[in-house]
This record gives C-alpha cells, structure tokens and sequence, in this order.
C-alpha cells in the first residue's frame, strides 16, 4: 500500500483538513493508502519510506525523490479536482 | 466539538498584525488560551503564512502552534475592508483577505470533523459571501450549523 505523508505548518489543522478530503476521494476511486501527518519543517526527517508528499504550505523540494504535490487547492476548492486526479495518479501508480 | 463561537462584526483593523493580535488578545482575556498564545500565533504567521485564495471572497486560517489551549474555539472576523496576508501555498505573495477563521484547538481533543467541516465552509464562496452580509448573531448561527452539519 502507498506511504503518503500530509504536512502543513503544525501537523494539525490544515493538513488534517487535507488528508480527510483525500481519503474521501480514495474512497470514492476504491482506493487505499497509508496516511502519516507532520510538520513542514519535519519533512527531511520523517519523508524516508514514503511514496507521496502533500503539503499545504510551501514546500521547496530540491534534489528530493519523493514527488510532492501542494494540495492547498483542497483547502480553497480551486483546482481541487486537479490535484486529487494527480494524487490519485501517483496511489495508483 | 467546538462550543464557543466568537464573532467579530464589521472589523476594521489596519493590518493583519493587528487582527490577529487582536483576535488573539480576546481570547486570552476569555481566559481560552495562556498568556503566550499572542505571540505564538504571530510568529507562526510570519513563519506560515495561512492567506488562502479561495476566489473572489479570499480567507485566512491563523492558528497557533501553542500548548496552553484551555479551550477549542473558533473566532471569526469578518473584516470591514479586506486585508493582506501572505499566502500559504507561496509566502512571498499578498492576497485580500476578507474573513479570518481563527481556530483553537486543545491537543487532547479530536477534531476530525470540525475540521473537515470547516473547509468545506471555506471553499464555498455562495457560503462565504452570505457570511458577508450577516450580522453578528446570523455569522454565530450559520457557522454553528455548519460545523455541526
């Protein structure tokens, strides 16, 4: 089963909004997933064994290999559809 | 559950220092958070910018990486004349923000569905715009049923 770490700036709020609006699409597309919540800042240190990074904050991501998507759309609506489509991509993968 | 609504009506503040530091001065004196809580909310602020593009009605999610939590609340300012925040999904960006959600939340409470519930309020500009043109009692009330929905 897919790893996917959901960060935002505590590990709390927005990213447990964010992790509840992909499992619903999961759900929905019959899919599962592992989900871990963190802070952005633990990212380095907790990122190791995922297969998916989703953030709500900004993230600058260099030379990381973990694909990592800023899903702030599904906190906002805007392009939410988008970004579910390019998560569920990665899940199904 | 979040029982204490606190709404702020027609707020006119001069920047979003203001705002929060307000916001989070009522609540201290509601005895709802301890006495550091103000300045942990700002420097999260800065640290985490909460702005969120959310179409034509833009909004802010403050909260606080803080401990001393007495009490989960949510406050809501509705803003007389939009002001700047820095976005979330890119910090170096401003947007007009016209409502402010401020959460607190005690750590040993479970929120799964305030939450859930509180983003999809948020990503419903029909929702936020009533909001708008509410007055303080009709903001209590449509918050309220929409969290508990």
């Amino acid at each position: 089963m897919k790893r996917i770490l959901v960060a935002c700036g505590n590990g709390i709020a927005t990213s447990t909004m964010v992790t509840m609006k992909i499992k619903k699409a999961l759900e929905d597309a019959n899919l599962k997933a592992n989900f871990t919540q963190c802070k952005l800042m633990e990212i380095p240190s907790k990122a190791p064994g995922h297969d998916l990074i989703v953030t709500t904050g900004k993230y600058d991501h260099a030379d990381f290999e973990i694909p990592v998507v800023n899903a702030v759309s599904l906190l906002s609506g805007i392009g939410a559809d988008a970004t579910l489509d390019e998560i569920l991509n990665y899940i199904k993968e | 559950m979040i029982d204490e609504v606190i709404v702020y009506e027609n707020l006119y503040c001069e920047n979003n220092e203001k705002v929060l530091k307000f916001m989070a001065q009522e609540l201290h004196k509601k005895d709802f958070v301890g006495s550091g809580y103000m300045d942990a909310l700002w420097e999260r602020e800065g640290k985490y910018p909460t702005g969120i593009y959310t179409g034509k009605i833009n909004v802010a999610l403050p909260h606080a990486d803080y401990d001393a939590v007495h009490k989960s609340s949510i406050s809501i300012a509705i803003l007389k004349d939009p002001i700047l925040f820095n976005r979330m999904d890119n910090p170096d960006q401003k947007l007009e923000v016209s409502i402010v959600f401020l959460l607190t939340i005690k750590s040993s409470e479970n929120h799964l569905e305030v939450l859930s519930k509180l983003s999809q309020l948020i990503s419903d500009q029909d929702k936020l715009k009533e909001l708008l043109s509410c007055n303080k009692q009709e903001v209590e009330t449509l918050v309220r049923k929409e969290l508990s929905k």
